[in-house]
């Protein structure tokens, strides 16, 4: 083997790769997006997180001032009543400051800190003439805008934490503003985290994830990084939720001498441990394993990515796991199970529509009635091949035929791919096309599975 | 609308993301799937890595490429079991790509499938100083190793290449892609 024939086939084979890298931002994106949903991290009781800066606000006071003061989150804003509370994906809010733009005016614009715990925002207008609309849109990370079609305080968005302290830069229109028209936002800070679960004062395992039941946490303290404990087995239908953080070496998770998953630790904690939990499609317990069973559960530090026993040290590095019934009702789709009710942007949603192709068909077609409550839309498609074919979510909001492609996808190995999800807005009424472009064959299954929002 | 004055904290404002990802990525994938030698977890390594590079966008310095590179080659050697709701575990060896070959030898052919059989590292040091032309020094910088490291790596995925049944003498026959034993399953293709 000469180095020449090393180098001209690496070049061939890269040669081969055609690529369309515009098409790769939205998913990009949508990673990020999600992987900041996942750093809901923080420390309860942090010190409160400024807003810092407003246009067009009438409440200046609210500005710059840290800890917040109760005259920075008055009671009404554009002539509404603002909910002191809210709930989020299994946490209490409470409201901490409020902005809103002068009389007359179709848009605000807010800058609203994130840092180590999530946020949320609600918006409003004054206005109740007409039917409204009024837009939310996160300009910093470039999501589609939050649309809601009641003046009120009706909604919130979801400010994931994490990725260091920004700044989300919202922007909030109205349709049409007539001359004494108000919008005003109002920013919510989350409180007593802790009381959600059981944790350790940076993490916590809620009580309930969804429908299924924290049935055991084990945190490790800082520097422990051999975990061990023993259970015995009142069910082998579990769902798993490993944490660790406060290192960035690999950790491992072993059940009855059986490794399951070894995966990198995260230098920063989550707050929510538990949103998460996976459950290996059941291939969690060495055969043989059953109810009544007392088995050894190990989490350890390791000083590589290999499945090794030794064992790494790290004075801040912390090892966790939740442990939570499985019980979550679930759909066949496309041959591949989906859960009914699923987490997604800090809200719960509930499947009611569950759409499939024939096999072997490329395409997917499903047209959205309009409503008055956000939908979201989650797809999977299996049986495709993993050397060519790419599945495409096309989503027209108007109904026309020719949509945006709102996630690209590589089929996965294993035939089965899943996309994130889509949030249709309220008055809209889109048409959402899933394909596969590359060839199909005549296994291939394409599904939609279309939720109502929960809370 | 009026505007407030500035406040001057720091906002993450970051319109060259997209223009890298545009205009930048595709280079990337290709690296990508020399590395894993299918196209579907090629474009997943680039997606993971550019997520995670965007985290770290405002502190990179002007040329993000190397950066991301190092992200994307370093997630590649330490991915071993992907968690994620509903992704499903494989036991199976990935697809090696697509089989439309037209004229190229058999010697590359068999090359490239002895590639497929390298260790991740040795893999990784191979795709950095044979298609991207990087120095030892860069491309220890890139796996985060000393240079004796990527010495020694190349030197070993080198010999490997030598040796690799594929790519016995011409004088001998070659087995071919369906009449050759399958090849054994590496400790990282099995447990990703």
């Amino acid at each position: 083997m000469r180095l020449e024939d090393l180098r001209s086939t690496l070049d061939e084979h890269a040669g081969r790769i055609q690529d369309a890298p515009q098409a790769r931002i939205a998913p990009v994106r949508r990673r990020v997006a999600a992987a900041r949903r996942r750093r809901a991290a923080g420390v309860a009781g942090a010190a409160a997180l400024a807003v810092v800066a407003a246009a067009a606000v009438a409440l200046p006071h609210a500005l710059d001032r840290s800890p917040v003061q109760p005259a920075d989150a008055p009671s009404t804003l554009a002539g509404r009543e603002v909910p002191r509370t809210q709930t989020a994906a299994g946490f209490d809010y409470r409201y901490t400051r409020g902005f809103q733009s002068r009389a007359g005016t179709s848009s605000l614009e807010v800058g609203v800190r994130v840092g180590d715990t999530p946020r949320l925002v609600m918006w409003a207008s004054s206005d109740t003439s007409t039917r409204t609309v009024v837009r939310l849109r996160d300009r910093t990370s470039g999501d589609a805008p939050e649309i809601s079609t009641a003046s009120g305080f009706s909604r919130y968005a979801y400010l994931p934490a994490g990725g260091g302290s920004r700044t989300e830069r919202l922007r909030l229109t109205q349709s049409t503003a007539g001359a004494g028209t108000r919008l005003a936002v109002a920013v919510y800070d989350i409180d007593a985290p802790m009381r959600a679960g059981q944790g350790n004062g940076t993490i916590v395992y809620r009580d309930r994830v969804l429908g299924d039941s924290l049935v055991r946490s084990v945190i490790g303290d800082p520097g422990q990084t051999d975990l061990r404990f023993r259970m015995k087995l009142t069910s082998l239908d579990l769902a798993w939720a490993d944490t660790c953080y406060g290192s960035s070496r690999w950790y491992s998770l072993t059940v009855a001498g059986r490794p399951v998953l070894g995966t990198d630790c995260s230098p920063q904690p989550e707050l929510d441990a538990g949103a998460h939990p996976a459950t290996f499609d059941g291939s969690v317990f060495p055969a043989g394993v059953r109810v009544g069973d007392t088995v050894t559960v190990r989490l350890h530090l390791s000083p590589d990515s290999g499945h090794t026993r030794s064992l790494a040290q790290d004075p801040d590095a912390v090892l966790a796991l939740g442990l939570y019934t499985h019980r979550a009702a679930t759909h066949q789709v496309a041959g591949v199970p989906m859960p009914d009710a699923v987490e997604d942007s800090g809200h719960q949603w509930l499947a009611h529509e569950w759409l499939q192709s024939d096999p072997g068909r490329a395409s997917l077609r499903a047209e959205l009635s309009p409503s008055d409550r956000p939908r979201l839309v989650r797809w999977v498609a299996a049986g495709t091949s993993s050397s060519g074919d790419v599945v495409l979510l096309r989503v027209s909001p108007d109904g026309s035929d020719r949509g945006t492609i709102v996630e690209q996808n590589e089929s996965a190995v294993g035939g089965i791919s899943y996309g994130s999800s889509y949030v249709v807005q309220p008055g809209q009424s889109p048409v959402v096309t899933l394909e596969v472009t590359g060839g199909s064959t005549s296994g291939t299954r394409l599904g939609l599975v279309v939720s109502d929002l929960v809370h | 609308m009026e505007k407030a004055p500035a406040s001057g904290a720091p906002t993450w404002v970051r319109p060259d993301f997209e223009e890298f990802v545009a205009a930048r990525s595709s280079r990337l994938l290709r690296t990508a799937y020399l590395l894993t030698h299918d196209r579907g977890l090629a474009e997943d390594l680039v997606q993971t890595a550019l997520s995670k590079a965007w985290f770290a966008w405002g502190r990179v310095d002007n040329d993000p490429e190397p950066y991301v590179r190092r992200i994307l080659v370093n997630t590649y050697a330490s991915w071993w079991r992907r968690r994620w709701n509903g992704e499903e575990p494989t036991d199976a060896l990935p697809d090696t790509g697509s089989s439309g070959h037209d004229e190229s030898s058999a010697a590359r052919h068999d090359l490239w499938d002895a590639m497929a059989r390298l260790p991740k590292r040795q893999r990784a040091v191979v795709v950095l100083r044979y298609f991207e032309d990087l120095s030892e020094a860069q491309a220890a910088e890139v796996l985060g190793c000393s240079v004796g490291t990527v010495k020694s790596q190349t030197s070993r995925a080198l010999a490997k290449l030598r040796i690799d049944p594929a790519l016995e003498p011409t004088d001998r026959p070659t087995a071919g892609p369906t009449d050759r034993p399958a090849a054994p399953a590496t400790p990282e293709g099995t447990t990703r």
